[in-house]
């Protein structure tokens, strides 16, 4: 189920209604978990079984890692939820990748018979609640959680639909105790989930920021993009430039959008999900960059990933392989594809040179030059120019095209004739960039502009919801968008 | 829950939705210009009439019936083509992207109440396919279990009826004219006109480019899959076309067909079943007594293409305005 649809809002104004009128423990929780299946049903059908399969499988392996004293048996069980889990996301999202690169490895070697492709649909949300039952599995193994009391709870965390299709990727800490200290506090009306007034005003007002962000700039930004990069040859480098940021500020409101759609709806039912992004084009460096970008995913791959391979506890060359090993993956996290290799490839090395840098010249990180206004603007463009590089690879699969692109990217031909006309003939993607360029440096001086608007007086509160559904019933052109985040 | 808040939010709701349905639907912000939606069928219909109703039916008119494959047809070359023999007739280039036979087939009357001499209809393959939905990314997995969402979409369409809504189906577009009617402005499309009498194809310097041999072998990786063609017997479309033929015949309306040119690389593509259906199919139309011109193979070599589909609006592709004047002059002698 989109979260842009009408579905939606009739779904939730639905759950919403019910979980405020029938205040009973037990019959929420299970209200809860019955409305995330039927969440995901309704978009997935029988691949619910997967679900299903991925919530019982690590309910249990949980409970007997947890159970187990031999370190050999808790490894061994570890291990067969990992591969379980793992299995499950490589068949369906990687076999026809590999069976593509198995018959292209054939065919150079003259073999003439080729492996059919499976032509799998990818199940959505796959590669999320994939990685929020390894983090689950890992942490009880680590003995930093025990294990879900029950296997409704357990179900409650994997499922729970504000979050279940493209995140934020949450951490059993994190959650767990929220649906616990409902739970636990029988006898006060704690236990209850409560529709608290000032996590309505809160999370409608973040909803709506979220449906903004989607409906009004991404989904009108991308025509403009679709065009570029559809066909990019003869284009001038400007024009390549225009179509990166244009992607780079699509791809940010789509996926920024979704999560505060997410955040906002879980907020409402009094869940507190984690943030998944903090202004990332404000970022002054790589890392920078990696923490403010799509948070929950990257602290993720920091603490079961990096860190595991040794972080940066051994040595600096280690460590650079360990930062290019964990972002070749976050590459192929996102899709099984050449592109989103290059992708993690490009950030990995990013990673690797910025570390690599700060170990030759320690003695950068606090010299007041770079403190300094102006070279701290000139960080932030120059982080900027490399990232936009980095959405080109992210955006376009085809191998001559992105070459294509990026090369015109990198090495600019000073044309810009055909750029002006072509600006000319797109105001309003235009437009719509120009107003994010201003909405984001303003949420950037002026900090948390969420809690300034959920503050605002009634009346003035009333008029800026007004004028975001306004704004997107005008703009909408006629079919909800898929949110970009799903294919993955 | 906090009442007053969802009070709030119904409010902002009803602000909302009462300003989008009055710019919507206000008569001051009606579509005034000959810009058609070409998603909406009571759009199209009423720009279209809106269009014949101007013609003057007195007048010796020929009508060019398409889709944007026949965009580059000059208007005013075909007219001067035709002067040259002593034959004086408006030129009229009505192609629509998307156009479709059996939308076209709805303006039958409002082509025969012009009277026009001439009607030359350029058809192609995909007018007679079914159309291929789109990949999305959510695609959904099929199978004996009850779909949810197809029940609710069926029933949202059902109320949709009930309530006699009709909201447009692109609100951006519709905003985005009378944005341009209030400010007065005209986008770079109404700017360029190349060509006159060409009504309803938004032509912008863009469609002027030719590209190279090269780039046209490297558009073939983003081609689309083909639709299906059905056996003539079974072709709901060619039906509709040999209505239309039919009634023009009726109503002394000269008619020329022609095949609209496609670069070969495109057709390389397709299967040999989809290629043999078409075939049929122009047999079909021949059996009925009309020549059909086949020009879907006729230009491949000539450096003329804007991509695998349309002949670029240049003068370089002029070769294709004078073979379709040819045609209308075989017809007029």
């Amino acid at each position: 189920m989109l979260f842009n649809t009408l579905d939606f809002v009739i779904f939730f104004i639905f759950v919403l209604t019910v979980l405020a009128i029938v205040r009973q423990r037990k019959f929420q929780h299970l209200f809860l978990l019955g409305c995330s299946y039927f969440f995901f049903y309704y978009s997935s059908n029988y691949y619910i079984v997967l679900l299903l399969f991925t919530t019982l499988w690590d309910f249990y392996l949980g409970r007997l890692i947890w159970k187990a004293t031999d370190i050999q048996k808790k490894k061994v069980l570890l291990v067969a939820s990992i591969a379980g889990n793992l299995s499950l996301l490589g068949f369906f999202k990687y076999a026809d990748f590999a069976i593509a690169q198995f018959n292209l490895f054939g065919s150079n070697l003259d073999l003439s018979d080729h492996i059919p492709q499976l032509n799998l649909i990818l199940p959505i949300g796959i590669s999320f609640y994939t990685f929020h039952s390894i983090g689950y599995i890992i942490d009880i193994y680590r003995a930093k959680i025990t294990p879900a009391s029950s296997l409704r709870e357990y179900a409650i965390f994997i499922t729970f639909f504000p979050q279940l299709v493209a995140g934020p990727i949450l951490r059993a800490s994190n959650f767990l105790p929220q649906l616990r200290e409902k739970i636990q506090q029988v006898d006060v009306k704690l236990r209850q989930i409560v529709i608290d007034n000032a996590n309505l005003k809160i999370g409608i007002t973040m909803m709506a920021l979220g449906f903004f962000k989607k409906m009004f700039i991404a989904d009108n930004l991308s025509p403009m993009v679709n065009e570029i990069f559809s066909f990019p040859f003869g284009l001038e480098s400007f024009t390549i430039i225009l179509g990166a940021i244009g992607f780079g500020i699509q791809i940010y409101c789509d996926f920024s959008g979704y999560s505060d759609i997410a955040i906002g709806a879980a907020l409402i039912l009094g869940f507190k999900l984690p943030i998944n992004f903090n202004k990332p084009y404000f970022a002054r460096s790589p890392s920078d960059f990696w923490k403010r970008w799509h948070i929950s995913l990257s602290s993720w791959l920091r603490d079961y990933l990096y860190i595991p391979l040794g972080g940066n506890r051994k040595s600096k060359s280690r460590t650079y392989l360990n930062l290019m090993i964990t972002m070749f993956l976050g590459g192929l996290w996102h899709g099984a594809s050449w592109n989103f290799v290059l992708w993690g490839i490009l950030h990995g090395t990013y990673l690797a040179c910025h570390n690599a840098i700060l170990n030759r010249f320690p003695s950068l990180q606090n010299n007041p030059f770079f403190k300094k206004k102006i070279i701290a603007f000139f960080s932030i463009f120059a982080t900027q120019y490399l990232i936009f590089l980095t959405w080109i690879p992210f955006r376009v699969k085809e191998t001559d095209v992105m070459l294509y692109s990026m090369q015109k990217y990198v090495f600019l031909d000073m044309q810009i004739q055909n750029t002006l006309h072509f600006i000319d003939l797109h105001k309003l993607p235009i437009g719509v960039m120009a107003l994010f360029v201003i909405l984001h440096v303003i949420s950037y001086k002026h900090g948390n502009m969420l809690q300034k608007l959920s503050e605002l007086k009634p009346a003035y509160w009333i008029g800026f919801l007004a004028g975001i559904m306004t704004l997107i019933l005008l703009f909408f052109d006629g079919n909800p968008q898929d949110f970009v985040y799903f294919q993955f | 829950m906090n009442l007053t808040i969802s009070l709030y939010v119904l409010i902002s709701f009803i602000i909302a939705f009462s300003f989008f349905s009055y710019i919507m639907f206000s008569s001051n912000f009606t579509i005034q210009t000959e810009e058609p939606l070409p998603t909406n069928i009571e759009s199209y219909l009423s720009t279209q009439q809106s269009f014949f109703s101007k013609i003057d039916s007195s007048e010796k008119n020929v009508f060019i019936l398409g889709s944007s494959y026949i965009m580059a047809l000059d208007t005013t070359h075909i007219h001067n083509n035709l002067l040259y023999d002593g034959k004086d007739y408006q030129i009229y280039n009505l192609s629509i992207f998307g156009d479709g036979l059996q939308k076209r087939a709805q303006t039958l009357d409002m082509i025969i109440a012009a009277k026009p001499e001439v009607v030359a209809y350029g058809i192609a393959e995909d007018d007679f396919s079914d159309p291929v939905l789109a990949g999305v990314i959510s695609a959904k997995p099929t199978s004996i279990l009850p779909d949810i969402q197809e029940l609710f979409d069926d029933g949202f369409d059902v109320a949709e009826k009930q309530l006699n809504l009709d909201f447009p189906d692109s609100p951006k577009t519709v905003t985005w004219i009378n944005l341009r009617q209030i400010l007065g402005t005209k986008s770079s499309a109404e700017k360029y006109n190349p060509y006159p009498n060409t009504p309803f194809m938004k032509i912008t310097e863009a469609n002027t480019v030719t590209i190279s041999d090269l780039e046209l072998k490297n558009l073939m990786n983003y081609l689309g899959a083909f639709g299906q063609i059905k056996s003539p017997q079974d072709n709901d479309y060619l039906k509709s076309l040999k209505q239309t033929l039919s009634k023009l015949r009726e109503n002394n309306i000269k008619v020329v067909l022609f095949v609209v040119p496609h670069h070969d690389y495109l057709l390389s593509k397709a299967s040999p079943e989809y290629k043999e259906k078409f075939s049929l199919i122009l047999d079909d139309i021949e059996a009925t007594g009309y020549s059909v011109h086949r020009r879907n193979h006729t230009y491949s070599d000539l450096p003329i293409w804007h991509d695998l589909t349309h002949v670029a609006v240049n003068k370089n592709s002029v070769i294709f305005s004078d073979d379709v004047s040819k045609m209308i002059k075989e017809v007029l002698e």
